[in-house]
Protein backbone atom coordinates (compact mmCIF):
# COMPACT_ATOMS: atom_id res chain seq x y z
CA UNK A 1 0.00 0.00 0.00
CA UNK A 2 1.08 3.72 -0.47
CA UNK A 3 1.22 5.88 2.54
CA UNK A 4 0.35 9.38 2.43
CA UNK A 5 3.26 11.10 4.86
CA UNK A 6 1.64 14.48 5.56
CA UNK A 7 0.72 15.44 8.82
CA UNK A 8 -2.18 13.83 10.24
CA UNK A 9 -2.43 11.29 7.79
CA UNK A 10 -3.92 8.01 8.90
CA UNK A 11 -1.93 4.75 8.48
CA UNK A 12 -4.30 2.18 6.96
CA UNK A 13 -5.01 0.34 10.62
CA UNK A 14 -5.05 -3.17 11.38
CA UNK A 15 -7.14 -5.52 13.49
CA UNK A 16 -5.84 -8.93 14.88
CA UNK A 17 -6.49 -11.83 17.56
CA UNK A 18 -4.04 -11.45 20.46
CA UNK A 19 -2.36 -14.59 21.48
CA UNK A 20 -1.72 -15.49 25.18
CA UNK A 21 1.51 -17.35 24.05
CA UNK A 22 2.68 -17.36 27.66
CA UNK A 23 -0.27 -18.39 29.23
CA UNK A 24 1.50 -21.39 30.36
CA UNK A 25 3.95 -19.69 32.42
CA UNK A 26 2.71 -20.46 35.94
CA UNK A 27 2.69 -18.47 38.50
CA UNK A 28 3.96 -15.54 35.48
CA UNK A 29 0.74 -12.40 35.11
CA UNK A 30 0.36 -14.33 31.83
CA UNK A 31 -1.29 -17.39 33.70
CA UNK A 32 -4.96 -17.29 34.02
CA UNK A 33 -4.64 -18.05 37.68
CA UNK A 34 -2.16 -15.79 38.67
CA UNK A 35 -3.55 -13.01 36.56
CA UNK A 36 -7.10 -13.27 38.28
CA UNK A 37 -5.13 -13.56 41.75
CA UNK A 38 -3.80 -10.05 40.85
CA UNK A 39 -7.20 -8.63 40.24
CA UNK A 40 -6.86 -9.12 36.55
CA UNK A 41 -9.83 -10.38 34.27
CA UNK A 42 -6.99 -13.32 32.92
CA UNK A 43 -3.55 -14.31 31.88
CA UNK A 44 -2.29 -10.48 29.94
CA UNK A 45 -1.25 -11.12 26.60
CA UNK A 46 2.96 -10.05 26.74
CA UNK A 47 3.56 -6.48 26.91
CA UNK A 48 6.45 -7.06 24.28
CA UNK A 49 3.89 -8.63 21.32
CA UNK A 50 1.09 -5.67 21.98
CA UNK A 51 4.22 -3.12 21.52
CA UNK A 52 5.22 -5.75 18.60
CA UNK A 53 2.25 -5.24 16.88
CA UNK A 54 3.19 -1.53 16.45
CA UNK A 55 6.24 -2.10 14.97
CA UNK A 56 3.65 -4.62 12.23
CA UNK A 57 2.03 -1.40 11.60
CA UNK A 58 5.13 0.52 10.90
CA UNK A 59 6.63 -2.33 8.66
CA UNK A 60 3.13 -2.83 7.10
CA UNK A 61 3.24 0.40 5.81
CA UNK A 62 6.94 1.79 5.66
CA UNK A 63 8.46 -1.77 4.58
CA UNK A 64 12.50 -1.57 4.26
CA UNK A 65 12.86 2.18 5.69
CA UNK A 66 11.66 0.33 8.94
CA UNK A 67 13.86 -1.91 9.04
CA UNK A 68 16.49 0.17 9.87
CA UNK A 69 17.54 3.31 11.37
CA UNK A 70 14.24 3.28 12.98
CA UNK A 71 12.79 3.99 16.13
CA UNK A 72 9.38 3.11 18.56
CA UNK A 73 8.67 3.98 22.16
CA UNK A 74 6.01 2.14 23.55
CA UNK A 75 3.55 2.75 26.72
CA UNK A 76 1.27 -0.05 28.21
CA UNK A 77 -1.81 1.34 29.23
CA UNK A 78 -4.50 -1.39 29.99
CA UNK A 79 -4.28 -5.33 30.22
CA UNK A 80 -5.22 -6.91 27.02
CA UNK A 81 -6.27 -10.39 26.88
CA UNK A 82 -6.60 -13.38 24.09
CA UNK A 83 -9.71 -13.57 22.10
CA UNK A 84 -10.65 -10.13 21.39
CA UNK A 85 -9.76 -8.53 18.67
CA UNK A 86 -7.66 -5.48 18.64
CA UNK A 87 -7.05 -2.63 16.76
CA UNK A 88 -3.43 -0.79 15.95
CA UNK A 89 -3.81 2.52 14.45
CA UNK A 90 -1.22 5.54 13.56
CA UNK A 91 -1.00 9.50 12.65
CA UNK A 92 1.64 10.57 10.73
CA UNK A 93 2.48 13.53 13.25
CA UNK A 94 5.52 14.69 11.20
CA UNK A 95 6.42 13.94 7.33
CA UNK A 96 9.72 13.70 6.21
CA UNK A 97 11.42 16.64 5.36
CA UNK A 98 15.61 17.82 4.70
CA UNK A 99 15.36 19.74 7.37
CA UNK A 100 14.36 16.57 9.40
CA UNK A 101 16.92 13.97 7.47
CA UNK A 102 13.59 12.80 5.56
CA UNK A 103 12.14 11.08 8.81
CA UNK A 104 8.65 10.72 9.60
CA UNK A 105 7.14 10.02 13.04
CA UNK A 106 3.68 8.49 13.45
CA UNK A 107 2.18 8.57 17.01
CA UNK A 108 0.62 4.78 17.56
CA UNK A 109 -2.34 3.58 19.25
CA UNK A 110 -3.37 -0.15 20.22
CA UNK A 111 -7.74 -0.18 20.77
CA UNK A 112 -9.02 -3.20 23.09
CA UNK A 113 -12.11 -4.66 21.66
CA UNK A 114 -13.87 -1.84 23.66
CA UNK A 115 -12.08 0.89 22.14
CA UNK A 116 -10.10 1.92 25.22
CA UNK A 117 -6.44 2.61 24.97
CA UNK A 118 -3.94 -0.12 25.75
CA UNK A 119 -0.98 1.01 24.64
CA UNK A 120 0.27 3.97 22.79
CA UNK A 121 3.36 4.59 21.12
CA UNK A 122 5.35 6.71 18.63
CA UNK A 123 7.90 5.66 15.98
CA UNK A 124 9.94 7.25 12.93
CA UNK A 125 12.39 5.63 10.54
CA UNK A 126 13.97 7.23 7.89
CA UNK A 127 12.16 7.11 4.42
CA UNK A 128 13.91 7.17 0.76
CA UNK A 129 10.75 8.27 -1.08
CA UNK A 130 7.54 10.64 0.11
CA UNK A 131 5.23 7.53 -0.67
CA UNK A 132 7.34 4.08 0.58
CA UNK A 133 5.91 0.12 0.10
CA UNK A 134 4.68 -1.74 3.18
CA UNK A 135 3.96 -5.20 3.14
CA UNK A 136 0.01 -4.72 3.11
CA UNK A 137 0.33 -6.97 6.48
CA UNK B 1 19.46 -21.81 38.33
CA UNK B 2 19.53 -19.98 41.51
CA UNK B 3 18.51 -16.77 41.05
CA UNK B 4 18.92 -13.88 43.36
CA UNK B 5 15.63 -11.81 43.96
CA UNK B 6 15.33 -8.50 42.56
CA UNK B 7 16.23 -5.48 45.14
CA UNK B 8 17.90 -2.40 45.62
CA UNK B 9 20.75 -4.89 47.23
CA UNK B 10 21.36 -7.03 44.21
CA UNK B 11 20.15 -4.62 41.37
CA UNK B 12 21.91 -1.05 41.98
CA UNK B 13 22.56 0.33 39.21
CA UNK B 14 25.23 -0.87 36.59
CA UNK B 15 24.28 -4.07 37.51
CA UNK B 16 25.10 -6.45 34.47
CA UNK B 17 22.41 -8.70 33.37
CA UNK B 18 23.61 -12.11 32.43
CA UNK B 19 23.95 -11.97 28.88
CA UNK B 20 22.58 -14.61 26.10
CA UNK B 21 23.79 -15.84 22.62
CA UNK B 22 20.89 -16.55 20.26
CA UNK B 23 20.27 -17.18 16.70
CA UNK B 24 18.01 -15.19 14.93
CA UNK B 25 16.93 -18.42 12.52
CA UNK B 26 14.04 -19.01 10.29
CA UNK B 27 12.11 -21.29 12.96
CA UNK B 28 13.05 -18.82 15.73
CA UNK B 29 11.92 -15.43 13.47
CA UNK B 30 8.55 -17.68 12.65
CA UNK B 31 7.72 -18.46 16.52
CA UNK B 32 7.83 -14.70 17.44
CA UNK B 33 5.87 -13.69 14.44
CA UNK B 34 3.51 -16.31 15.41
CA UNK B 35 2.47 -13.85 17.89
CA UNK B 36 1.97 -11.21 16.03
CA UNK B 37 -0.39 -13.01 12.72
CA UNK B 38 2.81 -12.49 10.57
CA UNK B 39 4.90 -14.94 8.82
CA UNK B 40 8.72 -14.82 8.24
CA UNK B 41 8.08 -14.92 4.63
CA UNK B 42 6.78 -11.26 5.37
CA UNK B 43 10.01 -9.93 6.21
CA UNK B 44 12.29 -9.77 3.20
CA UNK B 45 14.87 -7.21 1.14
CA UNK B 46 15.35 -7.94 -2.35
CA UNK B 47 15.10 -11.80 -1.61
CA UNK B 48 17.52 -12.09 1.33
CA UNK B 49 14.66 -12.91 4.18
CA UNK B 50 15.72 -10.22 7.37
CA UNK B 51 15.02 -10.42 10.73
CA UNK B 52 11.74 -8.46 12.47
CA UNK B 53 12.84 -5.20 14.52
CA UNK B 54 9.72 -6.02 16.33
CA UNK B 55 11.68 -9.48 17.90
CA UNK B 56 14.15 -7.27 19.98
CA UNK B 57 11.40 -5.89 22.37
CA UNK B 58 11.02 -9.25 23.27
CA UNK B 59 14.99 -10.09 24.02
CA UNK B 60 14.07 -8.49 27.45
CA UNK B 61 12.47 -11.46 28.48
CA UNK B 62 15.05 -14.09 28.73
CA UNK B 63 18.17 -11.44 30.43
CA UNK B 64 15.97 -9.96 32.94
CA UNK B 65 14.94 -13.39 33.92
CA UNK B 66 17.58 -14.92 33.56
CA UNK B 67 19.53 -12.92 36.16
CA UNK B 68 16.92 -12.14 38.83
CA UNK B 69 14.04 -14.67 40.09
CA UNK B 70 10.59 -12.65 39.99
CA UNK B 71 7.41 -13.78 38.94
CA UNK B 72 4.21 -11.76 38.26
CA UNK B 73 6.16 -8.73 36.38
CA UNK B 74 4.26 -6.49 33.92
CA UNK B 75 6.20 -4.74 31.13
CA UNK B 76 5.46 -1.07 31.37
CA UNK B 77 7.10 0.64 28.50
CA UNK B 78 10.32 0.21 26.20
CA UNK B 79 11.95 2.44 23.95
CA UNK B 80 14.23 0.69 20.91
CA UNK B 81 16.41 1.81 18.45
CA UNK B 82 16.73 -0.37 15.17
CA UNK B 83 20.26 0.66 14.45
CA UNK B 84 20.74 -2.47 11.80
CA UNK B 85 19.24 -4.74 9.30
CA UNK B 86 19.84 -7.91 10.37
CA UNK B 87 19.37 -11.19 8.09
CA UNK B 88 18.01 -14.15 9.34
CA UNK B 89 20.37 -16.49 10.67
CA UNK B 90 22.20 -13.88 12.33
CA UNK B 91 23.69 -15.01 15.69
CA UNK B 92 24.15 -12.27 18.43
CA UNK B 93 24.35 -11.80 21.99
CA UNK B 94 22.21 -10.09 24.01
CA UNK B 95 23.13 -7.96 27.11
CA UNK B 96 22.23 -5.54 29.42
CA UNK B 97 22.36 -4.19 32.66
CA UNK B 98 20.32 -2.53 35.91
CA UNK B 99 19.71 1.63 35.16
CA UNK B 100 17.57 1.61 38.25
CA UNK B 101 14.87 0.47 40.70
CA UNK B 102 11.72 2.77 41.75
CA UNK B 103 8.48 2.80 43.75
CA UNK B 104 4.99 4.57 42.72
CA UNK B 105 1.80 3.60 44.77
CA UNK B 106 3.27 0.18 46.38
CA UNK B 107 4.24 -1.04 42.70
CA UNK B 108 8.35 -1.72 42.05
CA UNK B 109 9.73 -0.67 38.93
CA UNK B 110 12.77 -1.79 37.26
CA UNK B 111 14.61 -0.26 34.52
CA UNK B 112 17.21 -2.06 32.33
CA UNK B 113 19.18 -1.43 28.84
CA UNK B 114 18.80 -4.14 26.36
CA UNK B 115 21.32 -3.90 23.96
CA UNK B 116 21.54 -6.77 20.58
CA UNK B 117 25.02 -7.04 19.34
CA UNK B 118 26.09 -9.76 15.61
CA UNK B 119 29.01 -11.88 15.80
CA UNK B 120 31.05 -8.57 14.16
CA UNK B 121 30.37 -6.41 16.72
CA UNK B 122 27.70 -4.64 14.78
CA UNK B 123 24.85 -2.95 17.78
CA UNK B 124 21.38 -4.38 16.24
CA UNK B 125 19.06 -2.67 18.58
CA UNK B 126 19.57 -0.92 21.75
CA UNK B 127 16.15 -1.10 24.02
CA UNK B 128 15.70 0.54 27.36
CA UNK B 129 12.84 -0.87 29.31
CA UNK B 130 10.88 -0.50 32.45
CA UNK B 131 8.55 -3.16 34.16
CA UNK B 132 7.15 -3.76 37.18
CA UNK B 133 8.99 -6.70 39.21
CA UNK B 134 6.58 -6.87 42.30
CA UNK B 135 3.14 -5.92 41.74
CA UNK B 136 0.96 -4.41 44.67
CA UNK B 137 -2.08 -7.09 45.23
CA UNK B 138 -4.82 -5.93 43.23
CA UNK B 139 -8.31 -6.15 44.72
Amino acid sequence: MTQVLERDAALTPIRLLPINSAADSKGSIHDDEKAREMGYRGGLVSGSTILAYMSRLMYASFGADWLADSALSGRLRRPVYEGGEVTIEGTVVEGPTDANGRRVTVELRVLTPEGEVAAIGQASCRVTGTGSEGNGA
Amino acid sequence: MNLPPLNDETGKPGTPLNPYEVTFDRAFVQGFLDKTGESADDYAVAGQPVVPPGIYLAAYGRLIHESFHYTAGVHVSSDMKVLAMAPVGTKATVSGEVLGLSERNGDKYVTFSVNVTDTTGTRLAEIEHVSIYALRPRT
